[in-house]
């Protein structure tokens, strides 16, 4: 079965005033999308995701190349346009208009009834605020109510451009669980998001781009790969004389953010390679456990950004050759 | 295209703009008529006839003067806000997300433009209308109301309303151009009060296709005249342009004009 969503060879150029022109993105292939999956669109801010997103919604027009959504070029968007629900950046409505009232004009334009627009604001769980003003939810309904308008015309896909955005972790959950769900009714959905770690938990494919440019796609399994191997962390008192240790043993490690922890690239059944060579220094630890990749090291090391302390990602620069062995440079702090 | 056309008229006549600034001038409208009629009351010779001393006579001629000024304002100001509000919420993307024919999206907008500031530049009107009829009726006389007055009347706000309509949608599709409701406000102001009583001087030839001065002309019935010599000399006289129809027409133009070239940029601007 072929993708919903193809783009060949897409480039988009923002033309300043100033003459400095601004390449949002490079030009690049790509098809994505699945009936009941979700299809992870990630990188940084300021990478082309919203750009792609609004090429595929016919907001923008490409600089050369082309998008088709259902096999549909997106100059012609109006044709698919029913089967599309999407949310493009921040949540957009009228504030002085009732969510309710918001979503029934939207419905109006496609003759969608209003018992339609009481179902997912129930969906969403707003049905008690329907009647309140957008200007005075807060962000997460917001959200919400933009879900929700994107679910209104019951679509085949669904696109969300950064429905985690000002969500406090309990939204974020709950955001989690409804694009599951919208998924698992056979829909494809599409998030753009540069929260690794949210996106994670519920994409089954992923796309990463970087500074425009298409770094890797494929599923979750395939991406994670690009982390290397499992690795051990270790929780010691002295970490100095840890690393210290390891490296005359030829053994990688990194410190980790939180203190006393080191990240050992090295697999879990060669544990206890590390603990002897620990115990010989006198060096013993007090925790023990391993870690699977994660999205966020590949990601990294795709993209050879430096690891954040903590929070989102950082911008990073430009993309690097996938890593080889377990000699990559993951989680830690250098 | 009827959903889509429905719609944005049920949205155009369900803002605060559309409803806030025909409200304050109904509020205007009264409060200066109380005035009036306190005025009036206070001075046992003044008895204004409603023909005679507030209409200027059948032909309506002075009639609707103290709210033409208003008027075209407020439909210029409803029609602008209608889709500045968009650009500046940022709703007109979740909008294009449903319909993405952007040549139908402001076809639908125009018409609702222009229905919906028709609709509400006649009810201020027959309001107006009503005020004076009263006022007369309480402290003069409305003598002289016979059907040929009436007629006058229906036809002047009819005209009141078209040429309301048109403002309604020239505000929006200046506003397509510049992106910005304010700029495109203060701008028709800057060009109302300014910029057209210059031209009015020292372009006497081109005063007359001002949307301004055809849009007075058209509602009120009444010919475009223009300066012939110079003002400067003291050979200056005043001839006839034009008549209403034509005014109409030119008004028209200008706001096909503006609608066409907004319709060529919007279908060509990026949504981000």
């Amino acid at each position: 079965m072929s993708a919903i969503i193809e783009l060949n060879g897409l480039r988009k150029v923002y033309s300043k005033r100033r003459g400095d022109d601004v390449v949002a993105v490079e030009g690049f292939d790509l098809a994505l999308g699945r009936p009941g999956a979700v299809h992870g669109y990630l990188g940084p801010n300021g990478s082309g995701k919203t750009t792609t997103i609004r090429c595929l919604l016919g907001l923008i027009r490409p600089t050369s190349g082309t998008t088709t959504v259902f096999g549909v070029d997106s100059s012609r968007y109006h044709e698919v346009a029913g089967r599309v629900g999407a949310i493009v950046e921040n949540p957009k409505m009228f504030p002085n208009f009732s969510g309710k009232r918001n979503l029934s004009l939207l419905a109006g334009i496609s003759g969608i009834p209003t018992n339609e627009v009481d179902r997912v604001l129930g969906v969403v769980g707003l049905t008690d605020r329907a009647k309140d003003n957008f200007g005075s939810y807060s962000l997460g309904m917001k959200q919400r109510l933009a879900i929700a308008a994107a679910l209104l015309k019951n679509p085949d896909l669904l696109i969300l451009d950064e429905p985690g955005n000002g969500l406090d972790p309990a939204g974020i959950a709950e955001m989690r669980v409804l694009i599951r769900n919208i998924a698992d009714q056979g829909k494809a959905v599409l998030v753009s998001s540069h929260q690794l770690a949210e996106i994670e938990i519920v994409c089954d494919d992923v796309t990463i781009i970087s500074n425009g440019r298409l770094i890797e796609s494929g599923t979750l399994d395939h991406i994670r790969s690009f982390a290397g191997g499992d690795n051990v962390v270790l929780t010691i008192a002295d970490t100095e004389a840890a690393l210290v240790a390891l490296e005359q043993a030829r053994i990688v490690a990194h410190r980790r953010p939180k203190p006393g922890e080191l990240l050992v690239d090295v697999a879990a059944e060669r544990t206890s390679e590390v603990t002897e060579v620990l115990a010989a220094k006198g060096l013993y630890l007090s925790g023990l456990r391993s870690e699977r990749p994660t999205l966020e090291a590949a990601f990294l090391n795709l993209t050879g950004a430096p690891p954040p302390p903590d929070g989102p990602i950082a911008p990073p620069g430009p993309p690097n050759p996938p890593p080889s062995g377990n000699q990559t440079e993951v989680g830690g702090q250098q | 295209m009827m959903l889509l056309t429905l719609t944005e008229f049920k949205r155009l006549m369900l803002r605060r703009m559309t409803l806030a600034f025909p409200a304050g001038l109904a509020a205007l409208m009264v409060g200066g008529i109380a005035i009036a009629y306190f005025v009036i009351s206070a001075d046992a010779n003044d008895t204004p006839d409603l023909v005679q001393d507030i209409a200027g006579g059948t032909g309506l001629d002075s009639y609707f003067l103290p709210i033409a000024a208003l008027l075209p304002l407020m439909a210029f100001v409803i029609g602008a806000s209608y889709f500045g509000a968009d650009v500046k919420t940022g709703t007109i993307e979740q909008i294009l997300t449903w319909e993405p024919r952007r040549a139908r999206l402001l076809a639908a907008r125009l018409v609702s433009a222009f229905v919906g500031v028709a609709f509400l530049v006649a009810l201020l009107a027959v309001l107006y209308v009503i005020l004076t009829f009263v006022l007369a009726t309480l402290v003069g006389t409305t003598d002289g109301t016979n059907a040929e007055f009436w007629t006058n009347v229906a036809g002047a706000v009819l005209r009141l309303a078209v040429a309301g309509g048109l403002f309604g949608a020239f505000g929006m599709g200046v506003t397509v151009l510049t992106n910005n409701s304010l700029a495109s406000i203060v701008g028709f102001i800057i060009y109302w009060f300014i910029i057209d009583s210059l031209i009015g001087v020292f372009l006497p030839r081109l005063s007359v296709f001002s949307p301004i001065t055809n849009a007075t002309a058209f509602a009120n019935g009444s010919s475009v005249e223009r300066l012939s010599g110079s003002v400067f000399t003291g050979n200056a006289e005043t001839i006839v342009s034009h008549g209403p129809a034509a005014a109409g027409l030119i008004l028209l133009a200008w706001v096909l004009g503006a609608l066409v070239l907004s319709a060529l940029v919007f279908q060509q601007r990026d949504i981000a």
